[in-house]
């Protein structure tokens, strides 16, 4: 386990020096001057440029990124150009509540997700499974913000169980936090846990027929003892893989289900940030963004070898 | 009362071609202690057989008739909660595969607690008790320490010997095993052979051993039920089918068999190929490829009795048929 | 090899094929130093259990697996050291077959393409076809199966098809590595006979490696037997059953089951005990020392070499000369 977690440690170098300068590149190659922006609307062109000049926008793109990469790796971030807060305290607001979005979405996910695929896996090339197939594939075609306008409607606007946006925070009314982030998860977590359904049910039909399940069957144990006591550990290596897969999917779709439901997480942030050129909010992020998807590899690798003995 | 008797058994497939019967008319008495070999080729149905008996064939696509009766009670006639129960305790069975029959991802030892905590009311503690003396009986050395290894982590003897081990630990009347060694190195192959003799001995299991290779059943079996393209073409003790065999396919067999008085010589090989289950011949389903066809050999043939035997050829009695020594049958 | 025998075929001297394996310092010695000649129209059988490193020395020979170390010369040439054009040219005149025939074919070639496949890669152009419809008669397969495809033939078929198309360029030593192990006992029959033919009417010498030592013992002239990677022993087949000189080869023997009546049953010594080790970390001294019944000090500390005893038989065994070992009977 050690020479995993060192090699991984190794590999999340390069990785993020990829996805920041991706970044670095991308978002300076978009169309529009962050020096006007900076400067203001009434501005003369002397000030725009005496600004440019300042901020080191006139510089060759490689000095500006190995200079911001030199105050990153000690920690500073910069400073947002926008409202000249520091960019790790910005990150450090928004992070946890997506992450708890991302939480509730994965539990969701994998709730209905592993409970779907055994179902179907049982009743294989039944009605049943045909219905629950085609319920999957049209979970997996929703776009998440449609569910969640859907499911706002539904549940906040017409019948008034849960709220409808907002997000107040654990420390200050736990109860309402907790019903404020049901819809969003589950507008989240629905096309994850279509692919999970997925995913299990083709890994869950192979174990099923496999040969060991038979000697389970000649050995006298129920089905009910076979399909959740072995056959899901068994195909548990395919099923953390997609649930890891899940995550980075979700760190993506957050920005768009943040904004139905009007919840201040990192989503939010970056893309205010982008649409202002505030540069060293989206490098921010992205490196933040990087470090999570890294982590969540790692996760999962560890949790293979704790799954599966043969992998060590 | 025989530990095991199958009557009339017949298993019906459901194929992309409609529905084919693979196994018919199969009449098998397996009596308390006694080990008999069913013996085939690709094709001749044992497999299928066993697994009808023990009900692991997919539900939706087989259909089983006859009477498989374990002690009396008949197994086709259970619901599937009761069978769930006598599987493994009454009777068990042990595939060819030890690598992929035992599930890779827990312990043997576990595996073998869960099988006797399945049967019967035990404390964890007495279970684990109870499997490493269970694998001591097998054979297994430092069986405390075994117990804790994952099926990857072994040889495939070891791997057969906790197979045994778990298919025995609730001392069923009757244990199946479909080609147990067939995957193994020769000289581990006599130690299992050895093993389940001496274990059928000791608790008095009935056994069916199912294989292709006529020096196992020669020397661990004390009958042989001899099958082709699903059916049983000949019953009777190891030794007589092999001195005297009495149905043509049965002596094929032997004859093919190198052996060392006949070295470097041509080797007697079956003509022809088992005929495919869409298109099985209305008479004898051996006639095709048999020296001995006649014109009788078109009709049906029923099992007959012939002494403390049971052949399905009808030229039987006129036939002397070559066997495992050189020259004529007596 | 007596004087005045003809140059022997193949030569195989001090034969080394190792393997890495991930994570291990040292090298898995899969062959640690083998020797044998085969002479021409001679079968030569080699025989072992898993772990035994024949199937190795198969590749090797083929040039398909990394030789470490040692020779192999085939007909007065060094076959190990070609390279490139020279190496393509003399390749042909090795040929293989393998275990599994379905594996070995492609499925979307006919029976016909697949024969003229390497007469095609040979550079012949002319008479292609001829030869290829006489090597589907000489292997015993008639021709209207040219056009089928693999799927529409049988295990038997399939392996004669294999071997027609490694009779194509007119080899002079076939590799059969457990060519016969995957097919049912009436149809090894026929490939059995096959290959005998292959060598009386075509001259062909035959490298044969199995785990089944009946096959071996009735196609070989001469059988070498290793175990862990080195030769146990080499003799001719009919002494090697009658008159083992190394205790494996015992084992073996007693290990095999004899498909004949009780009454008539060769007595043997009782089977060995344990697994084999792991061929990745061998025994000091003799490799075979921690299974051996006979075993001496002298054999946990020294390896023997493989010598000469007796007036055929080469033998790696310090107590060769002393130790009466039972065989089969003749």
């Amino acid at each position: 386990m050690g020479r995993l977690l060192l090699s991984r440690a190794v590999t999340l170098v390069p990785t993020l020096l990829l996805a920041t300068f991706g970044i670095f590149l991308l978002v300076r190659l978009a169309p529009g001057d962050p020096a006007v922006a900076l400067a203001g609307e009434n501005a003369t062109q002397d000030q725009i440029d005496l600004v440019r000049h300042q901020q080191g926008f006139d510089r060759p793109l490689v000095v500006q990124y190995v200079e911001w990469l030199g105050k990153a790796v000690r920690g500073d971030l910069g400073t947002s150009y926008n409202n000249g807060t520091s960019v790790s305290d910005a990150i450090a607001h928004t992070l946890p509540t997506t992450l708890q979005l991302v939480a509730g979405a994965l539990l969701v996910a994998v709730v209905a997700g592993v409970l779907a695929g055994v179902a179907a896996a049982r009743r294989a090339n039944s009605a049943a499974d045909a219905v629950i197939t085609s319920a999957s594939s049209a979970g997996a075609a929703m776009p998440s913000f449609w569910l969640g306008l859907v499911l706002v409607s539904v549940f906040a606007l017409q019948l008034e169980w849960l709220p409808a946006t907002g997000y107040v925070g654990f420390s200050t009314d736990a109860g309402l936090t907790l019903r404020q982030l049901v819809l969003p998860s589950i507008a989240l977590g629905v096309a994850g846990a279509a692919e999970i359904a997925r995913q299990l049910r083709a890994v869950m039909i192979d174990t099923l027929a496999s040969d060991h399940v038979r000697t389970l069957r000649a050995k006298g144990l129920g089905e009910r003892d076979i399909v959740w006591g072995h056959a899901l550990k068994g195909s548990a290596v395919p099923l953390l893989t997609v649930v890891g897969l899940q995550v980075s999917r979700f760190l993506g779709a957050t920005v768009v289900v943040e904004a139905v439901f009007g919840i201040s997480g990192i989503g939010t942030l970056v893309v205010t940030a982008a649409q202002n050129r505030d540069y060293p909010i989206v490098e921010g992020v992205v490196v933040v963004l990087a470090v999570i998807v890294v982590l969540t590899n790692l996760l999962t690798d560890m949790a293979y070898r704790l799954v599966d003995p043969r992998i060590r | 009362m025989s530990a095991l008797e199958l009557r009339n058994l017949g298993v019906h497939l459901r194929t992309t071609r409609g529905e084919v019967q693979a196994v018919r008319d199969v009449d098998l008495t397996v009596a308390e202690g006694e080990v008999v070999g069913l013996v085939g080729e690709s094709g001749s149905g044992k497999s299928v057989t066993a697994l009808a008996v023990m009900g692991l064939l997919p539900p939706g696509l087989s259909r089983t008739t006859g009477a498989a009766l374990l002690q009396g009670e008949d197994l086709l006639s259970l619901r599937p909660e009761e069978l769930t129960s006598v599987r493994g305790r009454d009777i068990s069975m042990i595939f060819q595969e030890p690598m992929t029959a035992l599930d890779p991802v827990f312990r043997v030892g576990d595996q073998i607690v869960e099988t006797i905590r399945a049967h019967q009311k035990v404390s964890r503690r007495a279970a684990r008790g109870r499997c490493v003396e269970v694998l001591g009986d097998v054979g297994i050395p430092d069986p405390s320490s075994r117990a804790r290894a994952y099926p990857h982590q072994l040889s495939g003897g070891m791997r057969q010997r906790v197979m045994i081990a778990m298919a025995l630990v609730a001392e069923p009347a009757v244990l199946i095993a479909d080609e147990p060694t067939t995957a193994l190195d020769v000289t581990v192959q006599a130690q299992i052979l050895g093993l389940l003799h001496d274990l059928s001995r000791e608790h008095g299991t009935a056994v069916v051993l199912i294989t292709h290779d006529l020096g196992v059943v020669a020397e661990t079996c004390s009958r042989i039920c001899t099958m082709y393209a699903g059916e049983v073409v000949e019953s009777c003790r190891v030794d007589d089918a092999l001195l005297d065999p009495q149905h043509p396919y049965t002596s094929g067999l032997i004859q093919a068999i190198p052996r060392s008085e006949k070295r470097r010589q041509p080797l007697f090989s079956i003509p022809g190929r088992v005929p495919p289950l869409t298109a099985m011949p209305e008479g004898c389903r051996f006639a095709p490829r048999c020296a001995h066809a006649a014109s009788q050999c078109l009709e049906p043939q029923p099992l007959l009795a012939i002494g403390d035997r049971d052949v399905r050829c009808c030229r039987a009695v006129e036939l002397s048929l070559p066997g495992a020594l050189p020259g004529p049958a007596s | 090899m007596s004087a005045n025998a003809p140059e022997p075929l193949l030569v195989v001297s001090e034969l080394e094929v190792r393997f890495r394996l991930p994570g291990q310092r040292e090298p898995l010695r899969a062959v640690d130093g083998v020797s044998f000649e085969i002479g021409a129209s001679e079968v030569f059988g080699l025989i072992g259990e898993s772990g035994s490193g024949k199937s190795s020395v198969a590749r090797a020979v083929l040039r398909l697996a990394p030789i470490a170390h040692g020779s192999v010369t085939l007909g007065g040439t060094r076959f190990d050291q070609l390279r490139g054009r020279e190496l393509r040219r003399h390749r042909r005149r090795v040929q293989m077959v393998f275990q599994d025939p379905h594996e070995s074919l492609d499925p979307r070639m006919t029976v016909r393409e697949a024969v003229r496949e390497p007469l095609r890669l040979g550079g012949g152009r002319d008479g292609v076809d001829d030869r290829a419809l006489e090597c589907i008669e000489r292997v015993g397969l008639d021709s209207n199966l040219l056009d089928r495809r693999p799927n529409e033939l049988s295990g038997g078929q399939k392996q004669r098809v294999n071997i027609a198309r490694a009779l194509a360029l007119e080899p002079e030593l076939l590799v059969c590595d457990e060519a016969v192990s995957a097919l049912d006992v009436s149809v090894r029959a026929g490939i059995i006979n096959l290959l005998l033919s292959l060598q009386q009417d075509l001259g062909i010498s035959i490298l044969f490696i199995s785990h089944d030592l009946g096959v071996v013992a009735h196609l070989a002239d001469r059988i070498g037997v290793m175990y862990l990677g080195k030769l146990a022993e080499v003799a001719p087949a009919e002494s090697l059953t009658t008159r083992p000189r190394h205790p494996y080869t015992e084992a073996l023997l007693a290990a095999e089951p004899e498909a004949r009546p009780s009454a008539y049953r060769t007595p043997r010594p009782p089977v060995i005990h344990g697994d084999a080790p792991s061929a990745a970390h061998p025994p000091a001294g003799c490799r075979f020392s921690t299974r051996c019944p006979y075993v001496a000090e002298r054999c946990r500390v020294e390896e023997p070499a493989l010598r000469p005893v007796g007036p055929d038989a080469l033998v790696a065994c310090h107590f060769a000369e002393e130790l009466q070992l039972a065989g089969r009977r003749g």
